[in-house]
C-alpha cells in the first residue's frame, strides 16, 4: 500500500501543472455550485416566511347560533394545519371596515343593514405549511355546511409555489450540471495520465498486476486532485462570501441575506468523492 | 509442466502458429528456433496470455489458458518470469527497482525484496548497477536486468524470447550460463532465438518452427 501510495505522490508531483490546472477548474466549479446552492437557500429562506404573514378567511353563513360558532371554531381548530382560529363576529368586522373607511365613510351611507358575514380568521403552522396542504385543507373546509365562502392568497400562493419549483428544479439543474462537469474533467485528466503511462501499464500486467494494484495510484491520485478542487473551491466561495458580506453593507436586499458558511467545509469531501467517480469511469475494465 | 495441444493462432489470414503439439516437461530448458515470422514469440506470448489462441489448448501449471478468467491472468503470470526481446524495462526507475517491481506487484515485504533483489543482481553480476537507470546501461547489461527481473521471485517457468539477440558472443555466453544455473534450481525454462550457436552441443532438446508450423525436433 506504502508504495502505491509513493507512486501515486510521484505522480502527482511530475504531472503538477494540468494536475493543478485540474483542481483550480474544479474549484471554480465548486464555486458555481456554491453560488447556486447560496441562492437557493436564501429564495427557500424568504420563502420559508411566508407562512407567518398567511391567513385564510372563511366567511360563515349568516344564520349560525353561538354554539354552532364554537363548535364550528374548534372543529377548525382541530385541524393538523391550524395554529390558531380568531372568530371575527359580523359587528366586528363592519365596525372595522368603518374604521378602514375613515375618510371614505360615505360608500357606507345608504346600507342600514350589516352586509358583512361573521369570519375566521385562519392561522396556519409554520413547521407545516406548504402549499399542497393549504390547498387540501381549503378543499375541506368549503364542504363545511356552517362556510359560506373561503377567501385567501390563492395567486400570490401559486406564485410562490410555482417560483419556489421552479428554482429547486434550477439549483438541482446546475447542481447536476457541475457535478457532471467535475467527474468530465476529472475523467479527462485521468485519461490523459493514464494514456502516458500506457507502456508503463502493459509492463505491470505482464508482470502479474491485478487491476486493484494498477487502478489504486490513479485512484489516490484522481481523489487528491478533487480533494484540493475542494480545497480552491472553498478558497472562491470564501472570497464570493466576503464579497456579499461587504456590499450588504451597502446594498440593503443583499444585507438580509443568509449564506450557509458550514456548506464550505463539504466542498473537500464533495471532491474527493467526484474525484473517485471521475477516476473510476475513466480508468473503465482492465484488461490482461 | 506446459501442453500445448492443437494450438493456431491466426493474424488477419495468416497464420502465426498453426496446429502446434507440444509436451514440455518440469524441470527442462528447451530451445524453440525458426527464422524470423516463424512463430517463436507468439508461441511464447501464448503461454503468458499476451495472445489467445483461436484453436487448441495450453494447459501451464495447473492453469488452462482457454478456460482462464480475466481476473485470473495475473496470477498465472505471477509463475512465469518473462525475458522480452525488447526488455520493457522502466526507464525512469533505477535497476534495483526495475527488479523489485516484479515483487512489490506480489505483496512482498520491502526487506524480503532488499534481500532477493540483491540475490538476483549477485546471480547476473550486475551489482554494483544497481542505483544505475536502464538508459545508462549496454544492451548485454539491459538483458541480464530483464534476466534477473524475471527469475527474482523464483518462478516455475522462465520464458526468454531472443534473450541474446542483440549480443556480442561473450555476453550470450554468460547470459546461456546464468539460464543453466536457474534451470539447475528445476525451473523450466523455454527460450526462443534464431542464434544456432546457443544450442549447439548443449545437448538439449531444440523445436524447430517453420511459418508457424513444428517441423522437428532435435538435440543440440
Amino acid at each position: 500500500m506504502m508504495y502505491l501510495l509513493g507512486l501515486a505522490i510521484k505522480s502527482i508531483l511530475r504531472e503538477k501543472w494540468i494536475n493543478l490546472l485540474t483542481s483550480i477548474t474544479i474549484g471554480f466549479s465548486l464555486l458555481i455550485l456554491s453560488m447556486t446552492i447560496f441562492t437557493v437557500y436564501n429564495i427557500e429562506g424568504v420563502s420559508d416566511k411566508l407562512p407567518e404573514k398567511f391567513t385564510i378567511m372563511v366567511y360563515l353563513k349568516d344564520d349560525l347560533s353561538s354554539d354552532e360558532i364554537i363548535k364550528a371554531q374548534s372543529q377548525v381548530e382541530g385541524k393538523e394545519l391550524v395554529k390558531e382560529v380568531l372568530y371575527i363576529s359580523k359587528e366586528k368586522a363592519f365596525s372595522e371596515l368603518k374604521s378602514n373607511l375613515k375618510g371614505s365613510a360615505f360608500v357606507l351611507e345608504g346600507i342600514e343593514d350589516n352586509p358583512l358575514s361573521p369570519s375566521f380568521e385562519v392561522k396556519i403552522k409554520k413547521e407545516l405549511f406548504s402549499v399542497e396542504k393549504v390547498e387540501s385543507l381549503i378543499d375541506i373546509l368549503q364542504d363545511e355546511p356552517y362556510v359560506e365562502d373561503i377567501d385567501y392568497g390563492r395567486g400570490f400562493l401559486d406564485f410562490v409555489h410555482s417560483f419556489r419549483t421552479a428554482m429547486r428544479a434550477v439549483g438541482i439543474f446546475f447542481t447536476l450540471l457541475i457535478v457532471f462537469a467535475i467527474i468530465f474533467v476529472i475523467y479527462s485528466t485521468v485519461k490523459i495520465l493514464f494514456y502516458r503511462r500506457k507502456d508503463e501499464i502493459e509492463t505491470y500486467k505482464l508482470l502479474g498486476a491485478t487491476a486493484g494494484f494498477i487502478r489504486a495510484p490513479f485512484l489516490i491520485e484522481g481523489g487528491v486532485i478533487g480533494f484540493l478542487g475542494g480545497l480552491f473551491g472553498i478558497a472562491e466561495s470564501y472570497a464570493f462570501y466576503y464579497v456579499i458580506v461587504r456590499l450588504g453593507h451597502n446594498i440593503p436586499l443583499i444585507g438580509f441575506m443568509d449564506f450557509p458558511v458550514q456548506f464550505f467545509a463539504v466542498l473537500p469531501v464533495v471532491g474527493l468523492m467526484l474525484g473517485l467517480f471521475g477516476t473510476i469511469f475513466a480508468l473503465g475494465r482492465i484488461r490482461f | 509442466m506446459i501442453t500445448f495441444s492443437n494450438i493456431s493462432k491466426i493474424y488477419e489470414n495468416h497464420a502465426a502458429v498453426k496446429d502446434i503439439n507440444l509436451q514440455i516437461n518440469k524441470g527442462e530448458l528447451v530451445f524453440v528456433t525458426g527464422a524470423s515470422g516463424a512463430g517463436k514469440t507468439t508461441l511464447l506470448k501464448l503461454v503468458y496470455v499476451a495472445e489467445k489462441p483461436d484453436t487448441g489448448s495450453i494447459v501451464i501449471a495447473g492453469y488452462n489458458t482457454s478456460t482462464l478468467k480475466e481476473k485470473s491472468i495475473p496470477f498465472l503470470r505471477r509463475n512465469i518470469g518473462v525475458v522480452f526481446q525488447d526488455f520493457k524495462l522502466l526507464s525512469n526507475k533505477t535497476v534495483y527497482d526495475n527488479i523489485a517491481l516484479a515483487l512489490r506487484i506480489r505483496g512482498v515485504q520491502e526487506g524480503e525484496i532488499k534481500n532477493r533483489v540483491s540475490n538476483a543482481l549477485k546471480l547476473v553480476n550486475l551489482r554494483h548497477r544497481s542505483e544505475s537507470y536502464p538508459l545508462t546501461l549496454s544492451g548485454g547489461e539491459q538483458q541480464r536486468v530483464t534476466i534477473a527481473r524475471a527469475i527474482v521471485d523464483e518462478p516455475t517457468v522462465l520464458l526468454a524470447d531472443e534473450p541474446t539477440g542483440n549480443l556480442d558472443s561473450g555476453n550470450a555466453r554468460s547470459i546461456m550460463d546464468i539460464f543453466r544455473e536457474i534451470n539447475a534450481k528445476g525451473t523450466t525454462i523455454m527460450i526462443a532465438t534464431h542464434n544456432h550457436d546457443l544450442f549447439r552441443n548443449t545437448g538439449l532438446r531444440v523445436v524447430q518452427l517453420e511459418e508457424g508450423r513444428l517441423i522437428g525436433e532435435t538435440v543440440g
